[in-house]
């Protein structure tokens, strides 16, 4: 109590004689004003920014004081003030940024002392533009970090994978942590993010454990600054999407144009005359439109003396392309510090708040849009209308052929997601280095559906007659965080220490109920009022509900030593339980350690111009996987589905419900990586480089059975070990930065080579070791991919076809060289069958460049994707002209140049294996920075142009290469019923108040 | 601080520092559940309900012995779809992936590993009143899935245990393994089986039960093992016959109505029921009407396509109840009794098929034998007899004519055939004579509307063969009589043609090939 006394008396007398004024101004290398510094009088809280000229005003105590100037970017400068009154300061960009704070989990390193593979991508180098979630903020920007979209669902989430696939159970998708938190791409508003720090290799992610086996996403969000002016931000944004490509389907025309020629055997002429007469439909036309999205974006930031706020609501009101889909969202986060004791003790409270709701056409929480109404939109009869004249909708009896414009309009839903999260942070530091911080935080995400098929909708009218069909759902996932970590930092002399301790607990709690019925009274009830469908006293209406939990333990250490600015160890290690495993194998140890060597600090390079920065570094680390979902270790027993009739009387049953593993245990990966990060001629160039060997074992899957002995086909175990090995670079040039005109160009670059290396251990063997899987629907249900040991996952198994026989019959190049004629599916037998390319890419690449010019500053992302195949399911199920639905356009071409296809089931042949490569322009945004000078109470305002998904150079033929990567086991498939992607065209506005 | 620091500890102390146990909410485990002497039929039950799957869900059983013979088939609907791997069960071109199989086998294979542990788990309960009886009783069961997979894929591993070692994988054996297997366990059983048939032990394996799957074992022994065992099949069907509990029903009907239960002429039946058994529904009705019969029983639309082969369709007497009992064809009509229009027609079900591979919507006759309810929703009530009288009468006439004494079997038969000739009863009759003469069926090739290339050669007992489908029709028995009467690879039917004697027994399905390597393929696959 003596000390706080003592400082505020100190303080207040300081305050007393604060007599010299000191101003002057902040300007770039091209000698501009540089708005929003922050200049500080350092060992106080006392300091100002610059204001929109780059000028500014402070009062010092005195002549010893020093000026401390940091910008984002830039260099950051001290000077003490001595007898000037008026201080200009010049501001050095930093390129390499090595004094910029990489955030490593559970703490943050300088650049310079990083001696694992991190990636750090800063505010000023986001994706500007319409940005559907923080994913796109940085798409292209980490090598070896892919985001796929692969749809235009304005509400379905990208995957995402770093380094390859290293594991075959559930996702591939690492860790994402918001302010320590887990949580999504999609938890806070793109806007509020300030850095995403991606732990790439083993050695820096392993201090997750189980968590960090597909590396981990670190976001930072805003924080006010302390004893500075508020600042207030507006932004918006506009933007019109459209499908960037649809798929050509033949239209009515086509249909009169080749009927002298061609017999169709859809019948769609005789169709479309019982039906109400030939007309001209464009289906796709009928259920897509324009889509308009708005976001607005308000955050305030500032502090007081031992305070610090900030503050932000998004609202995003979105449409789909298609019709019936839409997105509003509302996002509020608030974060408060408050310093007590002279900086001792540190309180925070951080709130976000989401609320969702998505426009549903379809039952269930799958997503916005029914695949089912836009596959029918496809393969419709383009002859046939819309509606009769009695205003109903033309409905026949092919199968699975639905009316999508009636579906449209006939359907109602909505899925309302809402999540709440509070994170309170209490820190204590009681002396200099030593800070303890407890960690509590919740977080509950709700979901709420209702969705809605009216008395005229095709499964009242027709199908299962229904008479009007209501469903509800929640699903609620709760989980609890605690963590609680301790850090001592020491300095001596050229020896520095950092050790870190720490424990962490988290909960999760996931439960829902659903519930159906149908027969209505009235269309007016929608699904408001469940009870009052006949369905549920007839007892055909069905309910259910469920609930699950699972726990995650851990304790962990960390030591940094770092060595005269030329030698960083990093080691850590965490010991980690989680509760999903078998009695035995609850906890499993995590050890990672980590070196870097500075040679540029080293005697030898020591003021070298030609290399002003050079870092070898090596790491190794041992991360975990756990199992998708909770209980899998136990023998359960279900009695759904097992009544039985016992003397005139149904009863219940017990049996079985999966096969249980109680050896179920961690899934491990051991990764080596070995990077240097360089900076060449004066920082003009510099990156990194990376080189990694990741080994997988007891990888944990559901691993194919036989039956007999086990009760079902598969069951989830430990089995079968799997390589990836990669190379990842990163290169940042400025070749121009001369008078006025700046031009900066990014590169990644990544190479990922998988292989699995075994499929069996001593329990599960396999014949002929590899395993087929399907992953082409009906009417086809073909082997689509092999998984054997030697090879990569993602190849393609199947028939190839080399040529069409002159009845139109696909020929077929056997394994051994020979060629036979295709005459019924069942030719593709094992022996009959090869491996016809791969669906996952070697190599990927991302190219950004951004040009400065006076006020305007245009920026472009340009990614590619390389080496691998796609399985255009599009073209294998529609590229048919014998089917009994719509056709592709190019089913009505010859095949291999000779004749249109004759043979009459639709089949997977190496015909629809195509070539993915593509380059895409990701993103481009022009903007201008408008001078405000003569406005006071604006500090910036910049306006921009933006395009995204601009264009695609490939030679794929389907509507977009870049394909959604959901099944780890099937990679490569570029569904039938996939959403076209988007263009999305957007202006948009930053105002700083 | 200090004050801080304590909340610390205390919020650690909270939440148990290392504590990982699982807690059940909408599960339960095997570990946590103690079953008692009253748990005893919830513990048999599994086994029993799996028959349901292994029957009549998607590709079971019902179109394994259908679809692959000459009385069924789904074929391309032109515009409409299908085709696919129905086809491929019509042309005999399935290979080792065809869903058919791998269902089949799975199936079985869980009902079996449900008997096994249903033995296991009632071992485990201590003192129980009748344990060796129920003890037996899954044997006989178990012994019933052993006997579908001997019909179907012969050369099958032999698993009799539930607590197997870690990674066990089981041995294949050779059908005489699993034919003397089966025989042996039903045997040794028969004693302690219910000779009862009542309520009681409606859709339960009784001594009747195991007497009829021996019957049948032994009168395929031909065919599993190349030694006819007439005599044994004979003796087991006289003992069934001899209880005197079993009876044939005055109408044939009957047997398949929705309110089945408990007919005298049923042996062993899986019993169904709309409310109980609701989520594994018999998809049939469905399956098979096409869209427009939805008025005629007031049900949901139907997407059928499967229907019956024209050839088999004209073998029937037109007098003969049976057709219109088993097949809905001609003009339609609503339940109202008012004529159902298509257009400005009335719709049709024709006895005509262009091809399997081009086959119109309409064409066909369709298979009602199993009562669709007006009002009919998704999941029918009809129990599937498994066995019945009539089998029992029929192995008996069989076995009689094979043996030489084709006039005895002939009174049997013609005593099957009275309640589908009621309104003619002299055409019932039926000679020795004319059970040892060919065939009705036009075997040989089928293309619009008719028989282009007639196949050549009499079928010995091929009389006897179409008193079979005329009254098994839709009853797992086509494939097996087929293949016993030597038709299922020689002749022609439809689009079907021969395609390789190795074809009455399915290849190993591919998931089992590629996960147990102690398997080997059936030969000829």
């Amino acid at each position: 109590m003596m000390t706080l006394a003592l400082c505020l008396s100190m303080l207040s007398f300081q305050n007393a004689f604060a007599q010299i004024t000191v101003s002057g101004k902040v300007t770039s290398e091209e000698k501009e004003g540089l708005p929003g510094v922050s200049v500080l009088v350092k060992g106080t809280s006392q300091g100002t920014t610059t204001d929109a000229n780059g000028e500014f005003k402070l009062n010092v105590l005195s002549a010893e004081s020093v000026l401390m100037f940091s910008f984002v970017g830039y260099l950051s400068e001290e000077i003490t003030v001595g007898s000037q009154t008026n201080i200009d300061v010049m501001m050095m960009p930093d390129l390499v940024s090595l004094q910029e704070v990489v955030v490593i989990g559970y703490g943050t390193q300088r650049k310079a002392e990083v001696t694992t593979a991190v990636a750090s991508v800063k505010e000023k180098e986001f994706t500007a533009g319409a940005m559907r979630d923080a994913s796109e903020l940085i798409k292209g920007k980490v090598a070896g970090l892919t985001i796929t979209n692969g749809s235009g669902d304005p509400s379905a989430a990208p995957t995402i994978s770093l380094r390859g696939i290293a594991t075959l159970e559930g996702s591939a998708t690492p860790l994402i942590l918001i302010n320590g938190v887990p949580g999504d791409f999609n938890t806070v508003s793109p806007s509020d993010i300030t850095s995403i720090d991606v732990l790439k290799d083993a050695s820096a992610s392993a201090i997750y454990g189980t968590r960090g086996a597909n590396g981990v996403i670190l976001i930072t969000t805003r924080n006010g600054d302390r004893a500075k002016a508020p600042t207030l931000t507006y932004s918006h944004y506009s933007a019109l999407s459209t499908m960037a490509r649809k798929a050509d389907f033949l239209t009515a025309s086509d249909y009169q144009k080749y009927a002298p020629e061609f017999t169709f055997r859809n019948g769609f002429v005789g169709e479309a005359e019982a039906n109400g007469g030939v007309t001209d439909t464009d289906w796709l036309g009928e259920i897509s439109r324009k889509a308009y999205m708005q976001n607005h974006n308000i955050s305030l930031a500032g502090g007081g003396p031992a305070s610090n706020y900030a503050a932000s609501v998004n609202y995003i009101n979105q449409d789909g392309v298609f019709q019936g889909s839409s997105n509003k969202e509302l996002r509020i986060s608030l974060d408060l510090n408050q310093y007590l004791f002279n900086d001792k003790l540190k309180l925070s409270a951080n709130l976000l708040r989401g609320a969702q709701d998505i426009g549903a056409l379809g039952d269930g929480a799958s997503g916005s849009f029914n695949p089912l109404i836009y596959r029918n939109a496809l393969v419709r009869n383009p002859m046939l209308g819309i509606q009769d004249a009695n205003g109903k909708w033309i409905e026949t009896d092919r199968l699975q052929y639905i009316n999508p414009v009636g579906l449209v309009n006939e359907t109602s839903g909505v899925i309302t997601n809402n999540w709440t999260r509070l994170t309170s942070n209490i820190t204590l530091e009681p002396t200099e280095g030593w800070q303890t911080n407890l960690m509590l935080a919740t977080e509950i995400k709700n979901n709420y559906r209702g969705y809605y098929e009216s008395k005229k909708h095709y499964n009242s009218v027709k199908g299962p007659r229904r008479n009007g069909f209501a469903s509800r759902g929640d699903d609620q996932i709760k989980t609890n965080y605690l963590e609680l970590t301790s850090k001592y930092s020491k300095v001596i002399d050229e020896h520095s220490f950092t050790a870190l301790l720490g424990y962490s607990y988290q909960y999760n709690v996931n439960q829902g109920g659903w519930a159906n019925n149908f027969d209505f009274p009235t269309d007016a009830y929608a699904y408001n009022n469940l009870g009052t469908g006949n369905a549920m006293r007839l007892g055909t209406a069905r309910m259910g509900s469920y609930k699950n939990d699972n726990k995650l333990i851990g304790f962990f250490g960390r030591l940094n030593y770092g060595f005269g600015d030329r030698f960083n160890v990093l080691a850590s290690v965490r010991r980690e339980g989680s509760s999903k495993f078998g009695a035995n194998n609850k906890w499993g140890t995590f050890p990672a350690v980590s070196a870097g060597w500075t040679l540029s600090n080293e005697g030898f390079l020591k003021g070298s111009s030609a290399v002003s920065f050079l870092k070898l570094r090596a790491g190794y680390g041992v991360t975990g996987v756990i199992p998708r979902d909770s209980y899998q270790s136990k023998p359960l027993l279900t009695y759904a589905g097992v009544s039985v009739l016992d003397d005139g009387k149904w009863i219940n049953g017990l049996v079985a419900e999966s096969n249980s593993n109680p050896d179920l245990k961690w899934e491990t990966s051991r990764e080596v990586n070995i990077g240097f990060d360089f900076a060449f001629f004066n920082d003009k160039v510099s990156g990194s480089i990376d080189g990694y060997v990741k080994k997988t074992k007891d990888l944990l899957w559901d691993y194919s059975v036989p039956q007999p002995p086990y009760l079902f086909g598969e069951m989830l175990a430990n089995v079968g070990q799997m390589q990836n090995k990669g190379i990842e670079v990163l290169v940042k040039t400025t070749p121009v930065n001369s008078s006025g005109f700046e031009w900066n160009s990014t590169v990644t670059f990544s190479y990922n080579k998988n292989e699995l290396t075994s499929l069996s251990n001593d329990l599960y063997q396999i014949e002929d070791d590899y395993i087929s899987e399907y992953g082409i629907s009906e009417p086809i249900s073909m082997v689509s991919h092999r998984i054997e040991p030697g090879q990569p996952m993602g190849n393609f198994w199947g028939l190839k076809s080399v040529d069409i026989t002159d009845d139109g019959l696909w020929v077929i190049e056997l394994p051994d060289g020979t060629r036979q004629t295709m005459t019924s599916n069942s030719m593709a037998t094992n022996d009959n069958s090869q491996i016809l390319g791969n669906g996952i890419p070697k190599y990927r690449a991302g190219w950004i460049n951004t040009l400065r010019y006076k006020g305007f500053d245009l920026s472009v992302v340009i990614s590619g994707a390389f080496g691998y195949q796609i399985m255009n399911q599009q073209r294998m199920f529609y590229e048919n002209p014998n089917i009994n639905y719509n056709v592709l356009r190019s089913a009505m071409d010859n095949v291999y140049g000779k004749r249109r296809l004759g043979y009459l089931n639709q089949a997977f042949v190496s015909y629809y294996i195509e070539n993915g490569d593509y380059v895409k322009v990701e993103n481009a945004t022009l903007g201008y920075n408008v001078n405000v000078a003569a406005l006071k109470f604006i500090r910036s305002l910049r306006l921009y142009v933006s395009g995204s998904n601009l264009a695609t150079i490939t030679g794929y033929k389907g509507i977009d290469p870049e394909i959604a990567r959901t099944d780890l086991r099937m990679q490569g498939i570029d569904n039938r019923d996939k959403f076209p992607t988007v263009r999305t065209y957007t202006i948009g506005v930053n105002v700083n108040f | 601080m200090k004050r801080v620091l304590s909340g610390v500890l205390i919020a650690i102390g909270m939440f148990s520092c290392t504590n990982l146990d699982e807690t059940l909410y909408d599960k339960i485990s095997a570990d946590e559940t103690e079953l008692t002497a009253d748990d005893l039929t919830t513990i048999v039950a599994p086994a029993y309900a799996q028959l349901r799957i292994v029957y009549w869900r998607w590709n079971g059983l019902f179109d394994i012995y259908e679809e692959s013979s000459d009385l069924i088939v789904t074929p391309f609907r032109v515009g409409i779809g299908w085709g696919d791997l129905y086809i491929d069960m019509h042309k005999h071109t399935w290979g080792a992936a065809i869903e058919h199989g791998a269902n089949l086998w799975e199936r079985a294979y869980a009902g079996i590993n449900m008997c096994n542990q249903a033995a296991f788990q009632i071992e485990a309960l201590g003192q129980v009143e009748n344990k060796d009886k129920v003890l037996a009783e899954l044997r006989a069961l178990r012994a019933i899935y052993y006997y579908l997979l001997l019909d179907n894929f012969r050369n099958v591993p032999i698993i009799t245990k539930f607590d197997v070692p870690k990674g066990f994988l089981p041995e294949q054996n050779t059908g005489q393994e699993v034919y003397d297997f089966i025989e042996k366990e039903l045997q040794e059983v028969l004693p302690l089986l219910n000779e009862e048939n009542s309520q009681k032990t409606y859709g339960r394996v009784t001594k009747w039960v195991a007497k009829m799957t021996l019957a049948k074992l032994y009168l395929n022994s031909q065919v599993y093992l190349g030694t006819a065992r007439w005599d044994d099949a004979l003796a087991e069907v006289e003992d069934i016959i001899a209880s005197g509990k079993f009876s044939l029903m005055s109408s044939y009907s009957g047997n398949f109505l929705v309110n089945n239960t408990n007919t005298p002429e049923e042996i062993f039946s899986i019993p169904f029921s709309k409310e109980f058994t609701a989520d594994q529904n018999t998809y049939y009705p469905f399956k098979t009407l096409h869209p427009l019969s939805a008025a005629t029983y007031n049900m949901p639309e139907p997407w059928g396509g499967s229907c019956g082969i024209p050839q088999f369709i004209d073998t029937y007497d037109e007098d003969d109840s049976r057709l219109e009992e088993s097949w809905r064809g001609g003009l339609q009509f609503k339940a109202s009794g008012e004529p159902i229009m298509d257009g400005n027609k009335q719709f049709e079900y024709p006895n005509y098929m262009t091809s399997v591979d081009a086959a119109e919507y309409w064409e066909g006759y369709r298979f009602v034998k199993y009562e669709i309810p007006i009002g009919f929703t998704i999941s029918p009530d009809n129990d599937v007899p498994l066995y019945r009288y009539a089998d029992v009468l029929m192995i008996k006439a069989e076995c009689l004519m094979r043996k030489g004494q084709a006039d005895a079997a002939a009174a049997i038969v013609t005593d099957i055939r009275k309640r589908a000739f009621k309104a003619d009863p002299d055409k019932a009759t039926v000679t020795g004579a004319q059970l040892v003469g060919g065939s009705t069926y036009a075997y040989g090739k089928y293309e619009n509307g008719a028989v282009t290339e007639a196949d050549a050669g009499t079928i010995q007992y091929g009389r006897f063969l179409d008193e079979l489908a005329w009254e098994f029709v839709g009853e797992h028995h086509r494939k097996q009589d087929l293949i016993r009467f030597g038709v299922y690879t020689t002749k022609r039917w439809l689009t079907h043609k021969p395609n390789g004697d190795f074809r009455v027994i399915f290849p190993i399905p591919q998931p089992q090939m590629e996960t147990n390597p102690n398997l080997e393929q059936n030969p000829g696959y």
